[in-house]
């Protein structure tokens, strides 16, 4: 390893590095822009991502981030994360966080006294791969830099006295941990120890900024920002719940790292400075034979140091995104942006394309709603894989946040706006004002007859960089009256409100007690009535079907969704009886088809099974008859 | 010659630049309206309503919006003196030592709002005045609120504020930060003064407990106080314990609402730093709740009702639409710690509705309670509307002030004559507080709303203000200290009675209590 005796003033790069240096940022621009695609970042944000930067324009929005913590560092993360809206930005964005990691990595290598040309990319090598893996690391990288910008800067500045230096350092604690938290201030101080230790050979002293650092910020939190002392120390940590939310051990060990990168690296840098220092003291007496040897070698590494050292970082990334990329989970994020900008047909397409061992619920959830909002989820659920909870999110206690976004749509859709109310009025108390979220709370209310309360949530939509636009249009309607498609949507979600029978259990209904709930107060709810009988049909609750098919006609359908068929068809099989076809018209095509998977299933035995089973899972994998057999009747014998 | 002409190119393009900002704004027309500007016949529209009110002469200024359309606006605000704000945009923020020597030079008289709005199609046009009234009685000096957004299941950022009234400026007493993201809540005060105060916390991390500010320092009660009344000798707290309960309705324009299964009020001891009590107080078939003293200690006001439902764990339990609170009241002898016998203020049967949050004025004169359809709990009821009540008659009736959807919790000022409350007014899903003057004969006026220094404040705050409490001086607990007994220890341990009355301790939902 190449060092120096004496610390480096920030060497320049060589030309080769230099134009290394731009073909290994310009790729990560292209790849986050192009492949990654920093929109479904935004789009998953509060879902996908956790995590909710949230942004607001005006003063007041300012002042209420200066007050805490790392609030300004909260606030740059808020801004720069609605420029992820467009994707050219977005991926902007990341490159010019890297590269600012990178200066700082590389001017800390050098100030310890090595020439590092590799590894000040590792920091940018991370971020790359923790956004190929739908990661938002960026509230870190800010965090990152912050600490490591205060650190290099108190090393550069020259100050006599040591009393000074201790003031110094104390003045930039409390600012740094204003500015970004405990996260910060903890790569500071950390930093500054090192540097004594190691650097300045201080080793009386190398302890107490570390100490310094921690009563600063528990005195800070204690009397100024009035936060408890868990707070103060976790605020915008690795440690953090709002950094290591929902993600995987991977990206944890990532961001961790990320952090860790520039202080361990420089510790080992020193180290390995002293190591060397005393070998050469060691070794004097060989000096000159040595020093003419590596001369010699230093000639003929000359062309592996210009061009194939700086090409290392970006090998490795190669490396790494083909090692870290994750096509499948790159598949459930854009179905989830899809869903979020309501492109229906597209969902479908994706979900066709998404392998079927990959699917999560909420893919499952977006599914069977585009199939709803195509008309085909009374034939084509089962072309899918389906769990039963995925229907209405039922699967977990206490809502998780991206259930609280995604039921809050669909709740809204079915007519349970209260519902939907409370949802997402918890998802803002929890997460913040989400810009969808509050558009949704807009049209809850306007829905609900509340216009002011309705005015109130896009006057603060208004404040959101992206939705102003929509947020003023949604204001004009309010005024002057909405066109005629959001008119009709209107009237359309009102009528379907329940106004009767308020049992004053909301949010404890079963899922047939609410839908049958919701068709009562109007029959002519489709969701509703679709929703119901997929319901029945992942149940195995075939009777039902039975009794509610007589709803059809009201709902203006022409003919009996296969599926429903099917399950009709099961359920007179299973009672032995013949099947009024007067009074249930089922397709002949459905007919036959039943008659031959009931041939062909009766013929089924544990000899031929093999043979037999994929037959069937080819013919009829996506009927109902299938499922009903090998799931329904599986999980109840 | 290059360089001549470049220079010539960079002093036009400045000129020019000059001359476009400059006729961007020049105006044609008079800089602010003449004499004989024309009138309209119609009182402007303003955001927000700060017309027809009666104001102490110790408020802030009342900064508003004017909602018509225009290019140029100018407020004159006169009375015995005058102010001039002019505005581009509607927004007139009124300087605050000019208003506050307006006020005082008219208070007991009228003061004018003269609005002016210049257009292109008109020019100036002079609307007509909006007249308010500058009490002869001030109004206390600090308001104390909780502030919160809207919570259902969870909560979050929920923090105790004072509000300086003769400005702007607010600070927090407590926020729920400082212990982990509690909840606080049940902040009360004895007689106006924050000398002693109590706050109820909440903490999945530190548990529920009541801070106690007294005497210059802060003590961490033990138990999670309910609402509270301290007799106005400090002798003792009167609090509720209640085993509350959240449920949601459908259908609804209000989604949430609260039930008390069960409820009971007992008795803090100061001296001996004990909990009695009282059977009047905690009958096993009542639920009893939101005391209120009377100004000279001698009664007891509270709210009391029989339990319309036989299983005491179901939610909501059947009949829960039909629990509806009497007004009770019971003597208590402060010299010799004896309760009398409870009697019955007024009936829900009288009324046909649940009467609740009973507040005496300071001078003993008014009861003010509210009512509403049914149930515990007035904020969550469109149909909960402020009374008053003439304690010299027991007459009542309802106040004008009300709007169609829920007013409650509402507090006297020191000096009988001001009154704080929460209203839903504004779209009937957020809280705000609401100033009215209460005359000495007990007329309400027309409420206005806590002035903010920006008059579109309210237009976006997604969050409530509920229970404000006026108190004349500001809290003189630091929040710091505060902070430190939320964190702290138990320093006052408190047993309460075990009687058949007490709620029983079960698995908790994240809105109830942990204890």
């Amino acid at each position: 390893m190449a060092t120096v005796t004496s610390h480096d003033k920030n060497p320049r790069p060589s030309k080769s590095q230099l134009w290394f240096g731009v073909l290994f940022f310009l790729f990560c621009y292209v790849y986050l822009w192009l492949l990654i695609n920093p929109r479904l970042i935004y789009d998953g944000f509060g879902t996908i991502v956790l995590d909710v930067p949230v942004f607001a324009t005006g003063w007041q929005s300012l002042r209420d981030s200066l007050g805490l913590p790392g609030g300004v560092a909260t606030y740059a993360y808020g801004l720069l994360s609605q420029g992820f809206y467009v994707p050219w930005l977005g991926a902007f964005t990341i490159v010019l966080v890297s590269l600012c990691l990178y200066a700082l990595a590389r001017w800390h290598f050098s100030h310890a006294g090595h020439r590092s040309v590799v590894l000040p990319y590792a920091p940018a090598i991370m971020i790359v791969l923790l956004y190929s893996r739908y990661d938002h690391p960026l509230a870190a990288c800010l965090v990152l830099a912050v600490g490591l910008a205060f650190s290099l800067v108190l090393e550069k500045v020259h100050l006599r006295r040591a009393y000074w230096h201790v003031a110094a350092f104390c003045v930039a604690s409390g600012i740094c941990y204003w500015l970004a938290g405990a996260g910060a201030t903890f790569i500071l101080a950390l930093m500054t120890a090192v540097y004594l230790l190691l650097l300045h050979q201080k080793r009386w002293v190398a302890l107490l900024p570390l100490l310094i650092a921690a009563v600063i910020v528990w005195l800070l939190a204690d009397w100024v920002f009035l936060v408890s002392p868990r707070q103060a120390f976790l605020a915008l940590t690795p440690m953090s719940r709002e950094w290591t939310d929902g993600l995987s051990l991977l990206s944890r060990v990532l961001i961790l790292l990320l952090y860790a990168f520039v202080p361990v690296r420089v510790s080992f840098i020193r180290l390995w400075a002293v190591v060397a220092a005393r070998r050469a003291r060691a070794a004097a007496t060989v000096h000159s034979q040595v020093h003419a040897a590596h001369r010699a070698r230093d000639v003929t590494l000359k062309p592996f140091r210009r061009f194939v050292r700086p090409a290392v970082p970006m090998a490795i990334l190669l490396v790494g995104l083909s090692l870290f990329y994750d096509r499948t989970h790159r598949q459930i994020v854009a179905m989830n942006s899809l869903a979020r900008q309501q492109r229906w047909s597209d969902v479908l397409d994706l979900g066709r394309r998404v392998p079927r061992h990959v699917y999560n619920i909420y893919c499952n959830h977006d599914i069977n709603r585009a199939l709803f909002e195509a008309g085909r989820l009374g034939y084509d659920l089962f072309r899918f894989p389906q769990n039963p909870h995925a229907l209405l999110l039922t699967h977990e206690q206490d809502e998780s946040c991206m259930t609280q976004v995604k039921m809050c749509d669909t709740f809204t859709e079915l007519g349970n706006v209260d519902l939907a109310q409370k949802l997402a009025c918890e998802f803002v108390v929890d997460k913040g004002h989400l810009a969808m979220v509050l558009e949704k709370l807009a049209w809850i209310n306007i829905i609900k007859s509340q216009p002011d309360t309705a005015r109130i949530y896009l006057n603060a939509l208004k404040k959101d960089l992206i939705c102003r636009g929509k947020a003023e249009a949604m204001l004009r309607g309010l005024d002057n009256g909405f066109g005629p498609d959001e008119s009709a949507y209107i009237r359309r979600i009102d009528s379907y409100i329940r106004r009767h029978g308020d049992s004053g259990r909301l949010d404890k209904e079963s899922i047939e007690e609410m839908l049958t709930g919701l068709l009562a107060q109007n029959p002519g709810n489709r969701m509703a009535f679709e929703y119901l009988m997929a319901a029945y049909l992942l149940a195995g609750q075939i009777d039902k079907i039975e009794v509610n098919i007589g709803r059809l006609q009201d709902l203006g359908y022409h003919e009996i969704p296969t599926l429903y068929e099917e399950a009709i068809l099961i359920s007179y099989g299973a009672r032995q009886q013949r099947l009024d076809l007067s009074k249930f018209p089922v397709n002949r095509q459905t007919l036959e088809r039943y008659r031959r998977f009931v041939q062909l299933s009766d013929s089924m035995r544990p000899a031929n099974r093999e043979a037999v089973y994929p037959q069937l899972l080819q013919e009829f994998g996506t009927s109902y008859f299938f499922y009903y057999r090998f799931t329904v009747l599986a999980d109840n014998p | 010659m290059a360089c001549t002409l470049r220079s010539t190119l960079v002093v036009v393009g400045i000129i020019g630049g000059i001359a476009i900002v400059a006729g961007s704004r020049l105006e044609i027309g008079p800089a602010k309206p003449g004499r004989d500007c024309p009138e309209v016949a119609a009182e402007p529209r303003i955001s927000p309503d700060y017309s027809g009110v009666v104001l102490p002469a110790n408020i802030a200024p009342l900064n508003f919006r004017v909602v018509e359309p225009g290019q140029q606006y100018l407020a004159r605000i006169h009375g015995r003196g005058a102010i001039e704000v002019s505005s581009r945009t509607g927004e007139v923020r009124i300087p605050l030592r000019p208003w506050r020597a307006l006020l005082q030079a008219n208070k007991g008289g009228e003061i004018l709002f003269d609005i002016y709005v210049k257009d292109a199609e008109h020019g100036w046009r002079k609307f007509r005045s909006l007249s308010n009234t500058v009490a002869n009685d001030d109004i206390d000096g600090y308001v104390i609120y909780r502030r919160m957004k809207p919570i259902y299941n969870w909560w979050k950022d929920i923090g105790i504020y004072q509000r300086n009234l003769a400005g702007y400026g607010e600070s927090p007493v407590l926020h729920g930060r400082s212990f982990e993201d509690g909840c606080l809540n049940c902040h009360s005060f004895a007689g106006h003064e924050p000398g002693l105060m109590t706050i109820g916390l909440r903490s999945a991390t530190y548990g529920s407990s009541t801070l106690l500010f007294r005497d210059g320092g802060v003590s961490k009660l033990g138990a999670k106080w309910g609402y509270t009344a301290w007799h106005p000798t400090g002798k003792l707290a009167v609090y509720s314990i209640n085993e509350v309960r959240q449920f949601f309705h459908a259908g609804r324009m209000e989604v949430r609402d609260v039930i008390d299964l069960d409820s009971a009020l007992v008795c803090y001891m100061a001296d001996r730093q004990k909990v009695v009590c009282p059977p009047e107080l905690a009958r096993k078939d009542r639920l009893e709740t939101y005391p209120a003293w009377s100004p000279d200690g001698e009664y007891l006001y509270f709210c009391r009702a029989s339990i319309p439902w036989k299983d005491r764990d179901a939610v909501p339990p059947e009949n829960y639409d039909k629990v509806k609170y009497d007004l009770c009241r019971v003597r208590y002898d402060v010299q010799n710690d004896r309760w009398g016998q409870v009697e019955t203020v007024l009936t829900a049967e009288q009324t046909g509705l649940s009467i609740l949050l009973p507040r005496v004025s300071p001078d003993g004169r008014f009861l003010l309670f509210c009512m509403c359809e049914y149930g515990c709990f007035p904020v969550y009821q469109s149909s909960s509307d402020l009374y008053l009540m003439d304690l010299a008659t027991g007459k009542y009736e309802r106040l004008p002030i009300n709007s169609e959807y829920s007013e409650s919790w509402h507090s006297w000022s020191s000096n009988s004559r001001w009154i704080a409350f929460s209203s839903k007014r504004r779209g009937g899903f957020f809280t705000r507080t609401y100033l009215s003057y209460i005359d000495a004969g007990g007329r309400a006026h027309k409420p206005f709303v806590l002035p903010q220094q920006d008059p579109a404040y309210y237009d976006l705050l997604l969050e409530t203000y509920s229970v404000p409490e006026l108190v004349k001086s500001r809290v003189k607990a630091a929040n710091v200290s505060l902070a430190h007994a939320a964190r702290a220890g138990t320093s006052i341990v408190i047993d309460v009675p075990i009687t058949a009355a007490t709620p029983k301790v079960q698995k908790t939902d994240p809105w109830q209590e942990r204890e």
